[in-house]
């Protein structure tokens, strides 16, 4: 069925210990690079659908990364995930403006940028990272902050639009 | 001796029986409201749409649905008559797609247009809880007049985002992750944040999207 993940062997790279908890929604598994140890919780959505001259695989997740559960990853150019990352529920990270696949994707104003999330960053509950954003090493993104800017390591991010407001010495 | 314990045993059996029965209707009745109506208990459905189970559909003989319609997992579409003297209607426009765990609450009129696009957990409302009266708990309290919602043809929802009452979207408008929509957006705009805000527009002597 649709909702059972694919076996490791479908993706472009699936490490020692790593688990996608069944239901899950995963298209385009041979554009998906995930390391070793990682989790990703029941009621996830991956989707990897590269645009033109897009380096593969568009999605990296680093070792030692866990997803709660209903996050959504949609990837057209990139988005990578360093290791370590930790995210609560209902996060959301797209590099596109539209769903993977949909041509709208290249269209100029609304174009696809990679989105690079940092080593051992936090992801609070409901947030979400848009096209062409970097979020830093070790930085905080708050519960329900919507990001567009990029976030410095190391800081926390907040609100809807969200603006980095506390850096750590 | 013997008879106080095959009496005692046949209580245990009946209770299990019981037990069994009750969590047999539950888990039925659990079932049955999550599966998706067939098309006939629709006021209408259009040829090659799919709601895929599980669902929550409310008074689908108040809901129409065009051509091609898909509405992913998880979706609640609640259609109540919650107001004297209203028979509320949602509108489902061909080759509309639907995402997961969108929630669509509709007491009074809810339009979506053909080939509007929505993202994941999207909330789109025509009324609210009201909370006029402090000593009664919202939960008693009635619904508030809803304000019909009318999402134009071809706009595009993003995750998260949330459509309030009375709120129109023009055709071709974009409304980005996570934004409130409280007020209405013209046609072709970007709109992001709480309380949402128009950002970029789509100028058509120039052909490209400005920043407003």
């Amino acid at each position: 069925m649709a909702l059972d993940p694919p076996p490791p062997r479908a993706f472009a790279d699936f490490g020692d210990g790593s688990w996608v908890v069944p239901p899950a929604r995963v298209l385009g598994a041979p554009y998906i690079a995930v390391g070793a140890s990682v989790v990703l919780m029941e009621h996830s959505e991956l989707w990897a659908e590269p645009i033109g001259g897009s380096a593969l695989p568009v999605v990296h997740i680093g070792d030692g990364t866990r997803f709660a559960r209903f996050a959504t990853v949609w990837a057209t150019v990139g988005v990578h995930i360093g290791s370590n990352v930790l995210t609560s529920d209902y996060v959301a990270i797209a590099d596109c403006w539209y769903p993977p696949g949909d041509v709208r994707n290249n269209a100029p104003g609304l174009a696809s940028a990679a989105v690079i999330i940092g080593d051992g960053a936090y992801l609070g509950c409901g947030c979400f990272i848009g096209p062409g954003v970097t979020v830093g090493a070790g930085a905080y993104v708050g519960e329900g902050a919507v990001v567009w800017d990029d976030v410095p390591a190391h800081s926390v991010a907040q609100g809807n639009p969200a603006v980095a407001c506390e850096e750590s010495a | 001796m013997a008879d106080t314990n095959l009496a005692a045993r046949l209580t245990t059996v009946r209770r299990r029986l019981s037990d069994l029965r009750r969590s047999r209707l539950v888990a039925t009745r659990t079932v049955h409201d999550v599966t998706p109506p067939p098309p006939g208990a629709f006021a209408a459905f259009g040829q090659d749409s799919w709601i895929v189970p599980p669902a929550r559909v409310v008074s689908p003989h108040l809901i129409s649905i065009g051509n091609q319609v898909t509405v992913l997992e998880h979706a609640w579409l609640s259609v109540v008559p919650a107001i004297d003297g209203v028979v509320p209607s949602l509108r489902i426009g061909d080759r509309c797609s639907i995402g997961r765990m969108v929630h669509i609450a509709c007491v009074g009129e809810v339009v979506i247009e053909a080939d509007v696009q929505t993202s994941d957990r999207v909330f789109i409302g025509d009324t609210y809880h009201d909370y006029a009266d402090p000593d009664t708990p919202i939960l008693n309290q009635p619904m508030a007049d809803p304000k019909p919602v009318h999402i134009g043809r071809g706009a595009f929802l993003g995750i998260g985002s949330i459509v309030l009452q009375g709120v129109t979207i023009g055709p071709g408008a974009y409304v980005a992750a996570g934004a409130v929509v409280t007020r209405d957006v013209p046609p072709h705009t970007l709109v992001v944040g709480n309380p949402g805000r128009a950002v970029k527009t789509y100028d058509e002597h120039e052909g490209a999207w400005v920043a407003l």
